[in-house]
């Protein structure tokens, strides 16, 4: 079955449970021909990703025996922790494209590090919601250049460092 | 006596005769959701077989001395004895964007109580896929709106993408987000009159499932405003095999529609483990020989045929896609 289409989502009953949702499971889940159709903006943002959420998953199981771990261990898996929250999602919620990249792109620019990780998700919600009503202008260029250049990651820059003073 | 016989002579030259060649044959046996014909000759695979009463039968076991026809619609008007005639037609349902915003069944009539359909253009249930000519490698982007899978595993339009994972693990709802997420697109650039984006209409197959939760599934699309971009076809757990086996053919050849036409779609199957069991009793009842756990040996087939159809045709051909 898997042979005949193009790739699959594959969903886990542990993530399920865990809390993870949608309880998509990165390792088994492919997409052959879809990174084609992709948009670049978000191709910039999201192609470290995948690995890092590999890598996390990895070490996590790893760390739970050790306690003493060094500084890029630990911020590793820091940052993993901070896009699996990321990447829950209410159902029946559709994030535009825009969006999406626009919090990727703090994440990966490390403006989530300090935010605790139960946190994650209420400041992911209030960016998105204090994008879509002051930064109407910079969402739409995201979406209509479709791609991050230095004007816009600049632009992006100053908008985080802008919110991140009103954020407690 | 002359006289009579000159208006023998007349009647008979009056006389018109006309023949209309037709295939009968005679029902033998019937129970199943199954009927098997006697006698009936030149009859076509997939071919329509009309009996008394307005009953409609699909033939898919050509035999040597009989043929193996699924029954479609009321079952129990069909008994043995009744003739059965060939139609010379595949099995068509309606296309087109009439059925946008529509519940309806595997033959295309309304289940909403919105009134009739309004189309006038019918595709058959079969049909072969595009050709390597016709095709053309996916470029477009379908916004599942779900940031993991839009991040990681991306979607194109023309693409094949299977969802598997355990019940209850949220298949569905990954299903119906992407549906939103394409309303709420198709909305924003209807409202921008942004010129460059193509719509993506979507399809919703429910293959057995229960009628609560395609019932459920239809309040959250109207609730969120996708309804006018999308069909559902509800083939629920109480139809028929048949039609269940034959659900998501129907939206196939609705996608399909759309497609040929330069737009693009999305068609959702959901579910094609059912869909291969209703196959399996499909094929029991028609006592083909089976294989694991019962499955006849053509499952696969059956269902690399349907993804097959979905495919992203090149701007030549009209550039349409149909993502499964």
């Amino acid at each position: 079955m898997i042979s005949i289409t193009d790739g699959q989502i594959y969903l886990e009953t542990d993530l399920f449970y865990q809390g993870v949702r949608p309880a998509i499971s990165v390792g088994l889940s492919v997409s052959r021909v879809g990174s084609a159709a992709q948009i670049k903006a978000i191709k910039q943002v999201a192609g470290k990703v995948k690995l890092d959420l590999a890598q996390f998953r990895e070490l996590a199981a790893f760390a739970q025996f050790g306690s003493d771990l060094d500084a890029a261990t630990k911020a590793r898996l820091d940052r993993g922790q901070r896009i699996v929250e990321l990447f829950k999602q209410k159902q029946y919620n559709p994030i535009p494209v825009e969006e999406q990249v626009a919090v990727m792109w703090a994440m990966q620019n490390g403006f989530l590090d300090d935010i605790p990780v139960d946190r994650v998700k209420e400041f992911q919600l209030k960016l998105q919601d204090w994008l879509q009503t002051r930064k109407e202008s910079l969402l739409r260029s995201i979406r209509d250049k479709k791609q991050l250049d230095q004007e816009l990651e600049s632009q992006l820059k100053s908008t985080m460092g802008e919110f991140k003073t009103t954020w407690h | 006596m002359s006289s009579i016989l000159e208006e023998i002579e007349t009647k008979i030259a009056g006389l018109k005769t006309s023949t209309t060649k037709s295939n009968v044959g005679v029902v033998r046996e019937t129970g199943d959701g199954v009927a098997r014909i006697e006698g009936l000759s030149d009859v076509m695979l997939n071919e329509m077989i009309e009996f008394p009463n307005g009953v409609f039968g699909l033939a898919l076991n050509l035999e040597e001395t009989e043929v193996g026809a699924i029954l479609l619609g009321d079952t129990t008007k069909v008994s043995e004895g009744y003739e059965a005639k060939t139609t010379g037609r595949l099995l068509s349902v309606p296309v087109g964007k009439a059925l946008l915003g529509r519940v309806v069944n595997t033959l295309g009539q309304p289940l909403d109580g919105k009134g009739p359909v309004k189309s006038e253009t019918f595709y058959p249930l079969e049909k072969i896929a595009p050709g390597v000519i016709k095709r053309k490698s996916v470029s477009q982007p379908v916004q599942t709106g779900i940031m993991a899978i839009d991040a990681m595993i991306p979607i194109g339009r023309g693409q094949r993408e299977l969802i598997i994972g355990d019940r209850s693990t949220g298949k569905t709802t990954i299903a119906i987000d992407t549906i939103i997420s394409q309303a709420r697109l198709n909305k924003a650039a209807a409202e921008d009159g942004t010129r460059d984006y193509r719509p993506l209409y979507c399809i919703y197959v429910a293959i057995g499932q229960k009628n609560s939760n395609v019932a459920r599934a239809l309040d959250v699309l109207e609730r969120e405003g996708a309804m006018p971009y999308t069909t559902i076809i509800s083939a629920p757990a109480s139809d028929t095999a048949t039609n269940q086996y034959l659900a998501p053919f129907a939206g196939a050849a609705m996608g399909e529609w759309f497609m040929d036409n330069g737009m693009d779609a999305l068609i959702i199957y959901d579910d094609l483990s059912k869909h291969a069991v209703a196959y399996r009793q499909v094929s029991l009842v028609l006592k083909r020989p089976s294989g694991r756990e019962a499955y006849p040996g053509d499952v696969f087939y059956l269902h690399s045929r349907l993804l097959e159809r979905a495919a992203r045709v090149s701007d030549e051909f009209g550039g349409g896609s149909l993502t499964a």
